[in-house]
């Protein structure tokens, strides 16, 4: 539904093709990313629905800026900061070499994930993958992640 | 061994193997919900005809094999996929094979020609690059 939103906006925000395909690909991994772990917080949002995920696409002049909103169990939140942290402190050499060893590997995330998620994302946004920690309730916390996606030439 | 045929869906791309031809296209979207199940077929199909070709020899009248990808998406869990089908391609490659490799990307998806390359290189493959006019 979310995807077929941007469609229906890209006439009216006059979204470039290059820009349009950017937007649906970095939209695809995070919803894919939150779906994945949902099963994680299924629960705790059946008891705390106002932690229910949530998704923002806003425009300025800068570009647009994709947020993602969900909750995480507190022991996940080391382990996705460092796999974060890696991809931040990564030269596009180092991403690419990254990029290269993770797909290579043969290996999957327990939820069939190929652990190339964020790696494509700070591919395609050429940007720092901003993200931080807020305190929910009953040992989860709510993971946002934010990503600036700048306007492309047309 | 016959050939294998998946119609497209929304969600996941099309895939025609054609033993009597040697041609392996696929081409569409994707992102399926069950990636793993979704690839299980045609990397089965790969392995079989691999493990024909090392057997037998190259038993089918083709001289030529020929690999089409136009995909317009694949999400990063399907790329762990492709890579693990390009493999078999690398194999048969090795046994003797000749296999051309297109690789189709729509006119200014650099990302698209980008996501080919990383691919290309990381299993040590050549692909020949085919921008599409809109």
């Amino acid at each position: 539904m979310l995807l077929h939103d941007l469609e229906n906006r890209r006439g009216f925000f006059e979204i470039q093709p290059v820009q349009y395909k950017k937007l649906l690909t970095l939209m695809i991994e995070v919803l894919e990313n939150v779906h994945k772990y949902s099963e994680y917080f299924d629960d705790f949002i059946q008891e705390y629905p106002q932690f229910l995920p949530e998704f923002e696409l806003t425009l300025n002049d800068d570009g647009f800026i994709m947020v993602s909103r969900n909750p995480v169990r507190k022991e996940d939140r080391k382990a996705l900061a460092e796999k974060i942290k890696l991809i931040n402190t990564s030269n596009p050499d180092e991403l690419k070499k990254i990029y290269r060893e993770t797909i290579t590997n043969g290996l999957f995330t327990e939820k069939g994930g190929a652990g190339l998620g964020f790696i494509e994302m700070a591919k395609i946004a050429s940007n720092d993958l901003e993200f931080s920690f807020h305190p929910a309730a009953a040992g989860y916390s709510i993971y946002e992640l934010t990503i600036h996606i700048k306007h492309t030439e047309p | 061994m016959n050939s294998l045929i998946i119609p497209a869906t929304d969600f996941t791309p099309k895939v025609n193997f054609i033993i009597e031809t040697g041609q392996l296209e696929i081409s569409g979207v994707s992102r399926p919900e069950d990636v793993a199940g979704f690839y299980e077929e045609p990397l089965d199909w790969l392995s079989r005809f691999e493990e024909s070709i090392v057997k037998s020899g190259n038993r089918y009248e083709f001289q030529d094999m020929h690999l089409i990808f136009q995909l317009s998406y694949f999400n990063s869990a399907s790329s762990k996929f492709i890579i693990m089908m390009l493999r078999h391609i690398r194999n048969l490659i090795s046994h003797g094979i000749n296999i051309k490799i297109d690789w189709y990307y729509e006119e200014g998806d650099d990302k698209m020609m980008e996501d080919g390359e990383d691919l290309a290189e990381a299993v040590e493959l050549e692909f020949n690059y085919i921008e599409m006019e809109d």
